[in-house]
């Protein structure tokens, strides 16, 4: 049976919201082109735990999100770069994202 | 003398299959969309030409243009996002076994991972024939290496800076020679296996590739008898340029670098057709540099030009190895694959100490 096609819009208010409850400020003050390490530290070992977690919160655990350490990159990355492996998961699940 | 030299290059041409690599748009064109050059894709009519291209944009280049339709942050799109490939998202696809022969002018040249990114350093087999109707001669020289890509497991560590992010094997056969009808010249044979591991680097040298070089030497006629093992680091650099550069259809492909360093240690049990002593030992070190200059954007009736120089130590007896080579080449397709090239090389060879000094007109093909 297919997924359930998802908005964009909604895929990125559940990750902006995440990322803004981590950093402990408002999601408007989230930068899209901010590198990542602004909002979570430095490092590949943060990234990675931060990621992951995704997988378990609202939104995203229903949708059975499944990030793994190898998906991703190095600790440089942007908030936007993030955003793009969520979709790309999306995608590899074939549940399909609706560019909106 | 007549001297004809017919050099070879086999290039790898693994499709970009996957959405994040399929660049279908250009770097170049991008940042044509740039109107007024100032690093931007601005609201207005800039991101209205890129959201009317929006069929040919990979899935980073659509997210970026979704999310500021989405949520606008005002200032538009940066280009360099647009442009950008990070590592990771090459790394894996990079490495698809789809192509497991290689000839190439050395082992050295061979690169067994991340093929699409250093393809555009490596250099081709060269073969020669030249015939003398005067003194009724003809000669030949070769040079080349042939290798077999045996396994290769792709993110065999995890990625990360400093992961192991590949590794491969390739048995091979390296052979470098010349002679006339008249006289048996200097050879040599190698056979050995490459053992390539790649691992993750920063931000300015994103790859290091690292090969461990197990091997034999023998001549064409099976009488030297050599073993020898090598170590080589060669790090890739696509913002440097070095050892890659990014190799995206339609871009300008100015110039790049090749660089690696090597160790090499070699016994030589019986010295046969080659210029090593019977009974000696050597310990090579030292490595490879070049340049590539291509006058203008990479296309078809396009010159380009390289100049490269090895130099070797050998710390067990004190003397060197230095070769140098120049070449001034005229791309001869639209793909810039394959060229014409006149190339001038003078020094001594590390493979068999033969020493070189020749000028030879070459038509180098890709495939």
């Amino acid at each position: 049976m297919p997924l359930k096609p998802r908005r964009y819009s909604t895929i990125r208010k559940w990750y902006y919201r995440e990322l803004a409850a981590f950093a402990g400020i408002d999601s408007g003050q989230i930068g899209k082109h901010d590198p990542l390490s602004n909002y979570i530290g430095g490092g590949i070992a943060a990234y990675k735990a931060f990621a992951i977690s995704l997988n378990t919160k609202p939104g995203f655990s229903g949708d059975g999100l499944n990030i793994r350490a190898n998906d991703i990159p190095n600790d440089t990355s942007t908030v936007t770069d993030l955003m793009i492996i969520i979709v790309k998961d999306y995608e590899d699940r074939n549940q399909s994202v609706e560019l909106t | 003398m007549i001297y004809f030299l017919a050099r070879t290059i086999a290039t790898v041409s693994a499709a970009a299959t996957c959405g994040s690599m399929a660049y279908a748009l250009t770097n170049e064109e991008i940042k044509s969309l740039d109107s007024n050059n100032n690093g931007w894709i601005e609201p207005g009519p800039e991101l209205q030409e890129l959201a009317t291209r929006r069929g040919d944009l990979n899935r980073r280049q659509l997210v970026l243009l979704i999310d500021e339709q989405v949520a606008p942050t005002g200032k538009g799109i940066p280009v360099d996002q647009l442009t950008r490939l990070t590592i990771e998202e090459s790394l894996f696809k990079d490495n698809n076994p789809d192509r497991r022969f290689f000839l190439r002018e050395s082992i050295e040249d061979v690169s067994l991972l991340n093929r699409n990114r250093v393809a555009a350093s490596d250099a081709g087999a060269s073969f020669a024939f030249g015939r003398d109707n005067l003194t009724n001669t003809s000669s030949w020289s070769a040079q080349g290496a042939i290798a077999w890509l045996a396994y290769t497991r792709p993110g065999c560590g995890g990625t990360g800076k400093g992961a192991l992010s590949g590794c491969a094997f390739a048995p091979y056969l390296e052979f470098q020679g010349e002679g006339t009808s008249t006289e048996k010249g200097e050879s040599s044979l190698t056979f050995g296996v490459k053992s390539q591991f790649e691992y993750t680097g920063n931000k300015k040298v994103e790859l290091h590739h690292v090969s461990i070089n197990p091997f034999f030497t023998t001549d064409f006629d099976w009488e030297a008898e050599i073993y020898g093992l090598s170590a080589t680091w060669r790090p890739i650099s696509t913002k440097m340029r070095v050892n890659a550069y990014p190799a995206r259809q339609g871009d300008a492909a100015t110039y790049w670098w090749n660089f690696y360093g090597q160790v090499r240690y070699q016994n030589v049990q019986e010295a046969g057709r080659t210029s090593f002593v019977t009974g000696d030992e050597y310990g090579w070190v030292g490595g490879h540099l070049s340049y590539t200059r291509v006058m203008g954007n990479a296309k078809v009736g396009q010159f380009f030009t390289t100049l490269a120089y090895d130099y070797y130590y050998d710390v067990a007896n004190d003397r060197t190895a230095e070769l140098a080579n120049a070449q001034l080449g005229v791309f001869i397709d639209e793909q810039t694959k394959n060229s014409v090239v006149l190339s001038y090389s003078k020094g001594r060879s590390l493979q068999s100490l033969t020493k070189v000094d020749g000028l030879g007109l070459s038509l180098r093909i890709a495939f």
